[in-house]
């Protein structure tokens, strides 16, 4: 389905769409607040582009040197090409060692590769483990926000879901006591896991080292019992140096959710003793993506959230009107890219207002690209008929000085002529507003009259 | 930057909208340039900058038009128009979708949107008056985020606020404070249509943040905003009015 | 070919472009009271802090085992009683421990983390399976900003460091802040002097 349909779904329950609205809204407060309190600020957003722009372009070099000091550290290093293959590899992993549970945290990674259903089709049980992660699990939905994977849920809902699912008392939907059974259901998942599954938020080259944020400490705990961890991660995670580490995990936190830092920044450098690390580096598409200099930029994305959080759009349609795995502006960018035609909806899913782009840690051009990527939809066909014909028409009427006098005297006649007419056929415009008033002169007669008494 | 405007020929650019619509708009917008000693003239030549197409997608259609700008303004030292988002096209866009030659590249950087153009060219002192109204300042998008004609509350840059700053001169204005300083109004051109419910309630979030604040003129540098605002305004049958700053300007120094 | 040469190759033939790798050092935040910003943003991150002297350093643990009421006591500190770590068995035991100290490296100002290494902690899941967290610290290890922080430690000596801000929290739950999410229920520093 097209984002049109599915965002007035949404908004059609108004109270709901605004709650969303003032839920994001308020992590969007957070993130201004935080942001306020580092004074270089914005040169950090510069480090931060140049750096993720530079290791953009020089990634085969810098995977090379990961992969080579990942493994003289003890971990072994998997390439795969696609999610197919990411998924194989993984599985080939866990088999082996005929592990039965997982304990994963959160990965945008393997979402966009499929890997729970993979794995449970194939005997395998995964546990979600972040709390977010774990609730959407339970009601089989995919996450509806990056960072925030239940933002779309009330209280009352994961009350209800934890009463069917946990067992806990009917009714109760404090987040708190909420959370504590959560703690205490996952605790024996955590004991009896036979592996753990992370993603990785950033690589570093010169070290072969993995880095893992969250804020519940799940990745550590779910890497620190069982004898084997995978981490998962796209290949353009790669930062050079360690000292560039502190540039991000600077801008992170704040941008995500207002926060200095996350809880828990962890720095994993091979296995623990005794255990093994599996590092496996997955392409699905961003080679490709990389290779058009124009949609490279987007690689750059350290999957905050705060284009989502900043979005007028997306606080009101909701993560699901994307149907993408990323959805919002970064959402949007990476869907059109990859797959112009199933995602040809998202571009225009936008009101170019641009506050992607001042929010983005590692200033994105988001709005630019959308801007770009619907001349491009354009240009393959990929536009509606009816909306190319009107474009084709406004632009041969705007040709001519003459024939967009007459068209607008025509249409400003027939809307105080006609105004119900009017009304009628702007329907997607009336539904919820008046048509302009218009006057019996344009600006244009106007000011011909001004002159021509002026002359006089 | 020159000291005087009086010697510099500067041609009014009225977006094909208000020149339709709101030609009000227009009339104080040339009001407003006079009273500060800045003529302007209107080459009838003009139509509309393209944005529509541009945003739709269609760029390629409005090539020509863009062309066209070049060839109407070419005698000018300055182009002013009143409306943030059709001078963001204008500069920002007509380079990166058309490159252009030199001459044309030239005359579209030459252009300005009207509180920008008067904030580095005009005497400040004409711009006087009384509008005693509380009005709230509705940021058009492109005007704020792409030609920063204020503080953007994303970035933690200090920067000055050149439409604020026209509109404090007057007495008895007094600016409110929203609580979300710069949201989006939800017009966004044919998103207004395409996806009617989002766009609407975006509006409508605006409006009320401005009623909380106790507005009774909803301002803004761009009509197109206004337009999609006071459409939802007058359906709800709603008090409060939206005026053009150009239009606040004028009528101020009446 | 294998995965690995047609993803390398993929990838060298889209072209390097000439984005220069920016320097490290740059004009960073400097505080002028660097322990109270210190302490102000352990507080913002849901834990507590305590300055200290050396020889105090007993008597401050001695109040905080009293204050969360813990009798399994695992300490990684060496001036401070209680179980060693080097004795605590297999990871699963540590699941019981009630409240773990440990020592940090580098304490940051801007944020309020503390860099604990396994130098220390021989398991690490001790860090995440205690129900309360001791970090002691020394006052000459606090630096302003996660700059100065990389620039003092060499990550990738060890298997596992980790930053650790407070207590393990979450906000998945309509943006409601619930400090005790898998982690230690509480978390308080001792800067020590
Ligand atoms: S595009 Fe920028 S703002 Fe959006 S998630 Fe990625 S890094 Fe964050």
């Amino acid at each position: 389905m097209a984002h049109t349909e599915l965002a007035e779904e949404f908004v059609a329950d108004e109270d709901r769409a605004r709650w969303h609205d003032q839920a994001l809204w308020f992590v969007r407060a957070k993130r201004d607040a935080a942001a306020r309190e580092v004074p270089e600020w914005e040169e950090l957003r510069c480090r931060a582009a140049a750096i993720k722009r530079h290791a953009a372009a020089h990634l085969a070099d810098y995977l090379e040197q990961f992969e080579s000091e990942a493994s003289a550290r003890g971990a072994q290093v998997h390439w795969a090409r696609d999610a197919a293959e990411h998924n194989r590899i993984v599985h080939g992993i866990l088999a082996q060692r005929g592990a039965k549970l997982v304990a994963k945290s959160k990965s945008m990674l393997t979402e966009e590769c499929g890997l729970n259903p993979y794995l449970a089709a194939r005997g395998i049980r995964v546990v979600d483990t972040d709390l977010g992660e774990r609730i959407v699990q339970l009601r089989a939905e995919p996450p509806s926000h990056i960072v925030l994977p239940a933002i779309h849920l009330r209280r009352e809902e994961v009350g209800e879901l934890f009463h069917r699912e946990l067992g806990t008392p009917a009714g109760l939907a404090d987040p708190e006591r909420l959370t504590a059974a959560a703690r205490s259901n996952l605790r024996s998942v955590f004991l009896e896991a036979d592996a753990g599954i992370t993603g990785v938020n950033f690589a570093v080259a010169e070290t072969g080292g993995i880095v893992v944020c969250t804020n519940e400490g799940n990745a550590d705990l779910g890497t620190s019992i069982p004898k084997l961890h995978i981490a998962c991660m796209g290949i353009e995670k790669i930062v050079p140096r360690a000292a560039d580490l502190a540039v991000f995990t600077r801008l992170l936190a704040r941008s995500a959710t207002g926060q200095a830092i996350t809880s828990y920044t962890a720095h994993m450098h091979g296995p623990r003793p005794g255990a093994e690390l599996h590092i496996v580096l997955v392409d699905n598409g961003r080679s490709q993506l990389l290779a058009t200099r124009r949609d490279r930029e987007v690689l750059s994305c350290i999957r905050c959230g705060a284009c989502l959080n900043t979005c007028p759009v997306y606080r009101r349609s909701g993560g699901y009107s994307y149907e993408s795995v990323v959805p919002g502006p970064v959402g949007s960018v990476l869907g059109a890219a990859s797959e112009p035609e199933a995602k040809a909806s998202l571009p225009y899913a936008c009101t170019m207002c641009g506050s992607c782009n001042d929010v983005c840690p590692v200033r994105i051009d988001l709005r630019g690209q959308l801007f770009r990527l619907r001349q491009d939809l354009v240009e393959s066909g990929l536009m509606p008929r009816h909306k190319r014909v009107a474009a084709r028409l406004a632009s041969w009427l705007m040709r001519s000085p003459r024939r967009f006098g007459i068209a607008g005297k025509v249409a400003r006649w027939v809307l105080r002529r006609y105004p119900n007419s009017s009304a009628l056929l702007a329907a997607d415009w009336t539904a919820a507003r008046e048509l302009p008033r218009v006057p019996e002169r344009s600006f244009r007669e106007l000011y011909e009259q001004r002159e021509r008494e002026r002359r006089r | 930057m020159p000291e005087s405007v009086s010697n510099m020929r500067v041609g009014l650019f009225v977006p094909c909208y208000v020149d339709q619509l709101t030609p009000r708009v227009g009339l104080a917008t040339l009001e407003v340039l006079a009273r500060c000693g800045v003529e302007v003239e209107f080459p009838g030549g003009q139509t509309c900058c393209g944005q529509p197409m541009a945003n739709m997608g269609c760029g390629a259609d409005a090539r020509a038009l863009a062309v066209r700008y070049a060839e109407v303004f070419a005698d000018y030292d300055y182009v002013v128009c009143p409306s943030g988002s059709c001078t963001a096209m204008v500069r920002h866009h007509y380079p990166e979708l058309y490159a252009g030659t030199a001459a044309q590249r030239a005359v579209w950087s030459r252009t300005y949107e009207l509180c920008e153009f008067l904030t580095a060219f005009a005497d400040l002192d004409r711009i006087r008056g009384s509008f005693p109204y509380r009005v709230g300042l509705h940021r058009g998008c492109h005007g704020l985020r792409e030609l920063r004609l204020g503080a953007c509350s994303e970035l933690v840059h200090e920067r000055g606020d050149t439409v604020a700053q026209l509109l404090r001169r007057l007495d008895g204005l007094e600016l409110i404070e929203l609580e979300r300083a710069d949201e989006c109004c939800g017009f966004g051109g044919t998103f207004s249509v395409d996806e009617p419910g989002v766009s609407a309630l975006m509006g409508r979030d605006r409006i009320r943040d401005h009623r909380r604040a106790g507005a009774q003129v909803i301002a803004s540098t761009d009509v197109s905003c206004l337009m999609h605002l006071d459409g939802l305004l007058r359906r709800q049958r709603s008090a409060e009015k939206v005026m053009h700053v150009a239009e606040i300007l004028a009528a101020a120094g009446q | 070919m294998t995965a690995r040469a047609d993803i390398l190759a993929r990838l060298r033939a889209s072209g390097r472009g000439d984005v220069d790798l920016p320097g490290v050092d740059g004009e960073w935040r400097r505080y002028d009271d660097p322990r109270r910003q210190f302490a102000d943003a352990v507080q913002a991150a849901g834990g507590s802090c305590v300055f200290c002297r050396r020889e105090e350093l007993g008597g401050r643990v001695d109040d905080l085992h009293s204050e969360v009421g813990a009798r399994r006591v695992v300490s990684a500190v060496p001036e401070v009683d209680g179980r060693s770590v080097r004795d605590l068995g297999g990871e699963r035991e540590c699941a019981d421990v009630e409240l773990l100290l440990v020592p940090g490296d580098v304490a940051v100002a801007e944020n309020g983390a503390i860099w604990v290494s396994d130098g220390c902690l021989p398991q690490r899941a001790a860090l995440f399976l205690a129900q309360h967290l001791g970090l002691v610290v020394a006052s000459a290890s606090l630096v302003d900003t996660m700059h100065d922080a990389y620039a003092a430690l060499a990550i990738g000596d060890r298997p596992y460091g980790v930053f650790v801000a407070g207590p393990s929290k979450t906000a998945d739950i309509e943006q409601c802040l619930v400090i005790g999410a898998h982690g230690p229920r509480s978390a308080r520093v001792f800067v020590v002097d």
